[in-house]
């Protein structure tokens, strides 16, 4: 009901009152009526108001959390970039160790050998062979630190890939607000709807207040980053053909 | 043997970088990306691939229809598929299964359960080839 409507039931029923006016039991119930209708004719104003602004804020918060996912998504894609980096880093690194640690030496020192007790014994050949021994000491002169620095290699790489893979939360919660700023879009339908019958205003078409290149997405509103693995077991059961004890 | 070659589809640029550098980590260098099914089937038809990693939700065409599409296709019907989703409910897995998905990951997934994944999809390939 609008509010003019109101304020006419005012109007009218304090004509009544007064033609009314030598009928004591009526003219307390036109009374009490006009009271209520009066008591409530504000708190259609507020409503109204309180309707208006929220409905404006709406759109607003919904700029917010494009803003929210495009700052998550520019801030895995420079982590994502920096643990490309730190991993080719890590492999050149890693190959260098394995170098270091004197297995790269030894085919040559086999073929080396093998020159040798085939009767190819000249000077080059020899003090090639003593420069690829001396090498392959080198690298096992310190077998505990090589063997430590590559270990430590793995470590990085490994730590690499779980930050990576931390990083499916941006997938995730960028499809979390998506379904966040569909349902405010829809609470704003039923603000406007609300404001419509109140006022009498036309409604006008808000879509595109909400509709925003990060929030644009098809998403899933079940999707959640959980550490638990329930959600995956219940899915290898049910790939096992196991649906005796799948759950729901 | 040749590494086999990896279609990657996934509509979020951020979760193609994790599967592909996650594929990489555990040796399969071969691989290609799309951003969603039809990206997908255009990628299939020009230039092939053996194995199909792909996200359910996309925009265009869905993992769902793209793996319908790739087991009603030749030469690709028996390709191997897995789908790597948010959609962790069961009815979702169930809706996978009909259309003949090889696995199912519910995401967040780790690299350990990738490989896990996909080495049971290729041992059980292999157990049906040979």
């Amino acid at each position: 009901m609008r509010k003019e409507e109101l304020e006419e039931i005012v109007k009218r029923a304090d004509q009544v009152a007064q033609a009314l006016g030598g009928q004591p039991e009526t003219r307390e119930f036109v009374s009490h009526v006009l009271g209520f209708v009066k008591h409530i004719l504000p708190m259609v104003g507020e409503l109204q108001a309180s309707i208006a602004l929220t409905s404006e804020k709406l759109p607003t918060a919904s700029r917010q959390l494009d803003k929210v996912t495009e700052a998550n998504f520019l801030a895995s894609t420079e982590i994502l970039d920096t643990v490309d980096r730190i991993l080719n880093q890590v492999v050149g690194l890693q190959q260098w160790v394995d170098a270091q640690l004197g297995d790269a030496n030894v085919p040559r020192l086999d073929a080396l050998v093998r020159k040798i007790t085939g009767g190819q014994t000249d000077a080059g050949t020899v003090a090639e062979l003593e420069e690829a021994w001396r090498a392959f000491l080198g690298g096992r002169a310190t077998p505990g630190s090589v063997e430590e620095q590559s270990a430590r290699c793995q470590q990085i790489q490994s730590d690499c890939t779980n930050i990576m893979i931390a990083l499916q939360v941006q997938d995730i919660t960028a499809q979390q607000i998506a379904g966040v700023n569909k349902l405010m879009q829809s609470v704003d339908d039923g603000l406007h709807d609300l404001l419509h019958q109140i006022h009498g205003d036309e409604r006008d078409g808000r879509n595109n207040e909400y509709s925003h290149h990060h929030l644009d997405i098809v998403h899933d509103a079940t999707a959640e980053y959980t550490g638990g693995a329930e959600r995956q077991e219940m899915a290898d059961r049910l790939m096992r053909g196991d649906t005796e004890t799948s759950g729901s | 043997m040749a590494s086999p070659k990896f279609l990657v589809v996934d509509d979020s640029l951020t979760m193609r970088r994790i599967v592909i550098n996650t594929l990489k980590s555990i040796g399969y260098d071969n691989v290609v990306e799309a951003g969603d099914g039809k990206d997908a089937m255009a990628k299939l038809l020009s230039e092939g691939a053996d194995f199909l990693v792909t996200d359910w939700n996309m925009p265009e065409m869905n993992g769902l229809e793209l793996t319908k599409w790739v087991r009603a296709t030749e030469p690709f019907a028996g390709m191997p598929i897995l789908m790597v989703t948010t959609r962790g409910n069961k009815d979702d897995v169930i809706e996978a299964m009909k259309v003949r998905v090889n696995n199912y990951i519910v995401k967040p997934f780790t690299a350990q359960g990738l490989k896990d994944k996909i080495d049971q999809i290729m041992k059980a390939t292999d157990t049906k080839a040979s």
